[in-house]
């Protein structure tokens, strides 16, 4: 049973993927068990005022069959992976057969009648899907800001939001409702709101995971990455997720990864000798708080202690990334769902319906400039790791930012908050590199995170880093305002 | 930078988003508001031919998936 040996998590931390295993192991407790005890909590976290609103839907007759069967081998000492029995939640922007799909709007879609194919990779590996997480609507949105559906609310301070577009996957996790969620990332939306919450969100390289069955916001900008409480159960679930499928191209390309076990030995390897450029330049940047400057000078400090080389380093201009990304998504958002959108567009929130106007401006010749800049970018940050291993910069330029009561009646649209929470990201987005967000300090209550950059397919270095980060307690767990993970394990 | 501070929410948003889909005039408001916002940039950027290059948007005979991992 080597392969369930996974790190435990902070002793007085939220529960992690070894602990589910460790439990249904001993028989603690049973997958069964966990899901009454989860579908319970999420039922209590929106009767709470304010309500949570991490969650949209939950699907309890499909996740009560996964959970008897995950049961049924736990009892039988054969379990699937250390994500057996586990209870997940997905972005509602992915398909779950057999549970709508509302990509966060009230449009009718058809229902899905397949799983995404991460979604059934996480199956494959035992997992329980619980239901769909909220979103801001189509996945256009820093904020977090719902109208149809309520907007997530931090666990840290439930008058603050969560970041975007991923805000309910962010909010489950650091509620303790699950301990692992798939989220999406266009221009940051996994880290943004992993970093607003105390989570560790990774973006992986684009094509590690395969997109069928996501409701695309932009075809070369979206990934999926999983938030979760560790860098060790990210590595987990990056080693679940990825997978090359025939029939997407965009797969094809990656490097095999090892096995979990594997995978988790690497995070275990020690950091000495790492190359390790700190973007300094970026914490004075007038959308970056010095105070989270500060933060992440202290995490360069960590991992110099832990034996890495550090560099400072001129990362490529953030504001240009910024607009270039801006361009992109508002060319290419949203790419999919553009029949739906325009036949049903008068249910659509304020906010999104004027972006949405805006967007239609880009010109093919406009889009086609802002894709060969974007080339310019990759290549200065591809060059960047000729002499480096990682670059460290902050996640978000400022933490989770407060709830306004206009904003929460008819949407927002907030290019100050908004630029904040996402111009230290966007750039991953057009290199299509993989990066981290871990947690590193707090500014009063609220997390702040750091943010690991890496080459091509180099997940697992950026995850070993964190994990030093992790080791050296910059960021210790408190119980957030609102937590219910001890009434699920 | 003081562009971006612009903040529209409340009943001022829903006007908003009225006033954008009127067909003309909303039209017109919205190409200011993008070209404002960020395609003035963007068009002034210089990007000389002679480092520009061109965008993969089509790739002819693709190779097949490596074998590796659980296709």
């Amino acid at each position: 049973m080597a392969m369930l040996d996974l790190a435990a998590g902070q002793a007085d931390g939220p529960p992690g993927l070894a602990d589910f295993a460790r439990a249904y192991r001993s028989g603690r407790t049973s997958p069964l068990e966990v899901l009454e005890a989860t579908l319970a909590a999420i039922g209590e976290s929106d009767r709470a005022d304010p309500p949570l609103r991490a969650v949209i839907r939950t699907c309890d007759e499909r996740a009560r069959g996964e959970a008897a069967r995950s049961a049924e081998r736990w009892k039988r000492g054969a379990p699937l992976s250390p994500l057996d029995g586990v209870p997940v939640l997905i972005k509602d922007n992915t398909e779950v057969a057999g549970v709508p799909i509302s990509n966060g709007t009230v449009l009718d879609f058809p229902l899905p009648a397949a799983d995404a194919r991460p979604v059934a990779r996480l199956v494959a590996a035992g997992a329980v899907i619980v239901g769909k997480a909220n979103q801001c609507e189509i996945g256009a949105g820093a904020t977090g800001i719902n109208v149809h559906f309520g907007s997530a609310r931090n666990p840290h301070d439930p008058t603050r939001w969560c970041g975007g577009s991923s805000s309910g996957s962010a909010s489950a996790v650091a509620a303790g409702l699950v301990p692992l969620s798939l989220a999406t990332d266009a221009g940051g939306s996994v880290r943004a709101p992993a970093a607003f919450v105390g989570a560790v969100g990774l973006k992986p390289t684009f094509g590690r995971i395969s997109r069928i069955g996501m409701s695309i916001l932009c075809d070369t900008l979206d990934h999926y990455g999983p938030i979760s409480h560790s860098c060790a159960d990210a590595a987990a679930a990056l080693v679940t997720l990825a997978s090359v499928e025939r029939d997407d191209e965009e797969t094809w390309d990656q490097p095999p990864l090892p096995d979990i076990a594997g995978a988790l030995a690497a995070l275990d390897q020690p950091i000495a000798g790492l190359r390790v450029g700190v973007a300094s330049r970026v914490f004075a940047h007038p959308r970056v708080d010095p105070a989270i400057g500060e933060h992440i000078a202290r995490a360069a400090d960590a991992l110099a202690a832990a034996g890495a080389r550090l560099a400072d380093v001129e990362v490529p201009d953030l504001d240009t990334s910024l607009m270039v990304g801006l361009v992109l998504l508002g060319a290419e958002g949203p790419s999919g769902m553009e029949e739906i959108l325009e036949a049903q567009h008068h249910k659509l929130g304020a906010d999104l319906q004027v972006l949405l106007r805006c967007g239609e401006h880009v010109t093919a010749r406009d889009y086609l400039k802002a894709q060969r800049i974007r080339q310019q970018i990759r290549q200065s940050w591809r060059a960047l790791f000729d002499q480096l291993d990682l670059v460290l910069m902050p996640t978000t330029g400022q933490v989770a930012g407060a709830l306004r009561k206009d904003a929460l009646k008819h949407g927002e649209i907030d290019e100050w908050s908004s630029s904040r929470a996402i111009v230290c990201t966007f750039p991953q987005n057009l290199t299509g590199f993989p990066a981290v967000s871990v947690p590193c300090g707090r500014i009063g209550a609220l997390p702040v995170g750091a943010q690991l950059i890496a080459p091509p397919w180099q997940e697992l270095c950026a995850l070993r880093a964190g994990a030093a980060l992790e080791r050296a307690g910059l960021y210790r767990w408190r119980r957030p305002e609102r937590y219910l993970g001890d009434r699920i394990l | 930078m003081s562009r971006m501070r612009l903040r529209v929410a409340g009943p001022a948003l829903s006007a908003l988003a009225r006033l954008l889909a009127t067909p003309v005039a909303g039209r017109r408001i919205a190409e200011q508001i993008m070209r404002q916002k960020l395609l003035d940039r963007l068009r002034r950027h210089s990007l000389p031919d002679s480092v520009a290059r061109p965008v993969i948007v089509f790739r002819a005979g693709p190779k097949g998936p490596a074998g590796h991992g659980d296709a």
